[in-house]
């Protein structure tokens, strides 16, 4: 008789997944019996079956609830991903419909597959062995690959998809088999098991920091953070927007909420010989992102070199390996989702309407045609660019303070210096947007109420988010394991 | 040591000594009257229509890729079904929802048409 | 009874082979099946681990790794062949896949 009770069956812990999970289940069933000029159907099941996981979650805040064999943790970390992550899970299905109807790619199946990355997204977050690590990377990898490649008439989006996918392949092998070598180091798979032989056996393991240096090199690709950041200018570029504006903010803060759990809450006794490497992947990502960004005139090419500063920004926080840094990690994310989703909405909004709308010399004038978009943009940008009172300013400064408080000096000074650098490019958006067009401005339709409310609120939380003092105390909270 | 792989060894002499009478025997035994027909490959009696070496179509890859899928999943099953016994109804009812999850994929695919030879 | 580290090796030259593969082929459909002999290589190493440590969670990892790597092979090729019907406008039929 095999004894179940050491596995610990605990549902209440995984039920925001199975939510999302069964919500993909009745979506695949209605996709096959609803009519196709009915498909908005779909997005409002996804939306009930998203907001119903989101409830869910918010019992887990201030728990420490482990479960399956230790492989799953139901605890505050978990919660605060769950509920940023499902958030801009919603807002994206939201804007969804119409801007599938505009560009002919109205099918059941995105849906389904924007709700299996979320799955993996919060499988990732709440995921405390390399198992559940491993699977929910793999989830939401998978969906994303046949996202990208989503439209299956554009040669663009076909080559960003296989793009993603061979890397993406790549990627996951160094993750498996940096898992393998810390699995044969330390003899367990799960985060506790590994903690636990970290802990009582000082002194250097070669194969267990070979394991680790694998499995970050797959975390920072997925994270797209340099120098494993190749992908992803090409990736955000060819993917169908609304894809980019997922993609951009979900896939990092899952990926993070990974590198949180594995770095500071299981290996902060090995911080000595993880810090170095760390430090060179922020450096670098700061460096390159926002450097690069400067020679870009495609919107979504400048966006996806500043996401990789921005990665660079939040690795920052993981450096001084405490829960403080983590916490100000954690601001950080919840910032970069509302003003980078809010600034891919902005270029979804414009996408759907015009062609090439990516392209920066689009944005000329945009403020004579489009005053509520431009002017949106514009807090985005400044909020990007760390420019109080917008949160990006705060998410940044808390990030600082951490490095100061560790006397990490250098990262600090690259830090400062690229912030500086990122002005120029964040800052020349607005002066496109403000110049004044030559010939009659072109087309004023609305871009439907969905949107507008959903880049209304990305603009409101970029702005109040900074000036409430409570949701750093949330990121705070979030981080005691 | 050694004597425990005996039975192996007779096995492999059999195997090869039945390959080697089947493949020389006939070339004494058989009849040699050379035709066309006699020379085609033998594909169980259907004459075949065109090289070995030919290019599949695309719903070769669909129906092998679909295969793939769900021939892989059914790995999880054999563990399953060697500790069924003491997993009782639990573990009946939780195969039961991976199945009823692969069966909604399969319906999915019927219906999208994907298990059609499409020509 | 052939040493632990003799399929350690094993692993680790597998798993190079498929990364040096991946970084200089540049056929799509050679290039994901040396990402699949990758995956394999770390199937190897979690069955040697598992029989050394004389614990199950390696094989369950492996089992795990088996069934991804078969989902990934379908989306993959899926992509792939999407790629050469819709971008190169060619089709499938005309892919000459034993030459690179």
């Amino acid at each position: 008789m095999i004894d179940l009770s050491a596995v610990h069956i605990d549902y209440q812990t995984v039920l925001p997944e199975l939510v999302v999970t069964g919500t993909i289940v009745v979506v695949l069933l209605l996709d096959l019996v609803v009519p196709p000029d009915r498909r908005r159907w779909l997005a409002v099941v996804s939306v009930v079956g998203l907001a119903i996981a989101l409830i869910a979650s918010i019992p887990l805040w201030g728990q420490h609830r482990s479960a399956f064999a230790d492989t799953m943790a139901g605890d505050s970390f978990a919660a605060f991903f769950n509920v940023l992550l499902l958030a801009v899970t919603i807002l994206t299905v939201l804007i969804s419909p119409r801007y599938l109807r505009c560009v002919h790619l109205d099918f059941g199946e995105y849906y389904a597959l924007v709700l299996s990355a979320a799955a993996g997204m919060m499988l990732l977050a709440a995921a405390t062995s390399l198992m559940t690590i491993f699977l929910g990377i793999e989830l939401l990898s998978l969906a994303l690959y046949v996202l990208c490649s989503f439209s299956r008439l554009q040669e663009h989006s076909q080559e960003s998809g296989l793009k993603y996918l061979l890397l993406g392949g790549f990627a996951t092998g160094f993750l498996l088999y940096g898992m393998a070598l810390i699995y044969g180091a330390t003899g367990s798979t799960t985060l506790l098991g590994i903690r636990a032989f970290v802990t009582s056996s000082p002194g250097t393991n070669v194969l267990l920091l070979l394991g680790i240096g694998f499995l970050s090199v797959g975390l920072a690709f997925k994270a797209s953070a340099a120098p494993f950041h190749m992908w992803t200018p090409d990736v955000y570029e060819g993917a169908p927007t609304i894809v980019t504006t997922f993609m951009s903010v979900a896939t990092k803060a899952a990926a993070f909420a990974a590198v949180g759990r594995i770095f500071v809450a299981t290996l902060p006794s090995l911080e000595a010989q993880w810090y170095v490497p760390l430090a060179l992947i922020a450096v670098l990502s700061m460096s390159i992102g926002n450097v690069v960004a400067i020679t870009q005139s495609n919107l979504k090419r400048l966006l996806a070199y500043s996401g990789i500063a921005h990665a660079g920004f939040i690795f920052l926080g993981i450096l001084p390996g405490t829960t403080d840094g983590l916490a100000a990690s954690l601001f950080y994310i919840a910032a970069y989702a509302a003003m980078n989703f809010g600034a891919f909405a902005v270029v979804t909004a414009l996408d759907a309407k015009g062609e090439h709308a990516d392209e920066l010399t689009y944005w000329t004038g945009l403020f004579y045609r489009r005053p509520f978009l431009a002017t949106t943009m514009t807090i985005f940008m400044l909020s990007l660019a760390g420019i109080p009172p917008t949160v990006g300013f705060f998410a940044k400064l808390f990030v600082f303070q951490a490095l100061v408080t560790a006397h990490l000096w250098i990262p600090l000074i690259v830090g400062i210096l690229t912030t500086v650098i990122s002005l120029y490019y964040y800052l020349r958006v607005i002066v496109v947007m403000v110049t004044v067009p030559e010939g009659a401005p072109v087309e004023r339709e609305g871009v439907g109420l969905p949107m507008t409310v959903v880049v209304g609120l990305s603009a409101l939380g970029t702005t109040v988010m900074g000036l409430v003092p409570q949701v750093f105390g949330w990121a705070l909270q979030a981080t005691r394991f | 040591m050694l004597s425990d792989y005996f039975p192996l060894l007779i096995f492999v002499v059999v195997i090869v000594g039945f390959g080697v009478v089947a493949i020389v025997v006939p070339g004494f035994i058989g009849g040699h009257r050379p035709n066309a027909a006699a020379d085609l490959a033998y594909e169980s009696g259907i004459v075949p229509r065109e090289g070995a070496r030919r290019r599949f179509s695309v719903s070769f890859y669909l129906t092998a890729m679909l295969f793939i899928i769900f021939d892989v999943e059914a790995i999880f099953i054999y563990p399953w079904a060697v500790i069924l016994k003491s997993l009782r109804w639990f573990g009946v009812a939780e195969m039961g929802v991976f199945v009823a999850i692969l069966l909604v994929a399969l319906i999915y695919i019927w219906a999208k048409g994907a298990l059609e030879w499409g020509d | 009874m052939i040493p632990a580290y003799a399929y350690l090796w094993l692993s680790g030259i597998l798993f190079t082979i498929g990364a040096v593969g991946v970084l200089i082929r540049r056929n799509p459909l050679v290039m994901f099946m040396c990402i699949e002999l990758m995956l394999n290589a770390v199937n190897l190493s979690f069955a040697a681990f598992s029989r050394y440590l004389n614990s199950l969670d390696g094989v369950a990892f492996a089992f795990l790794v088996i069934t991804v790597a078969a989902a990934e092979v379908v989306v993959g090729i899926a992509i792939i062949v999407q790629v050469y019907r819709a971008g190169r406008a060619m089709d499938v039929d005309e892919l000459d896949l034993m030459k690179e």
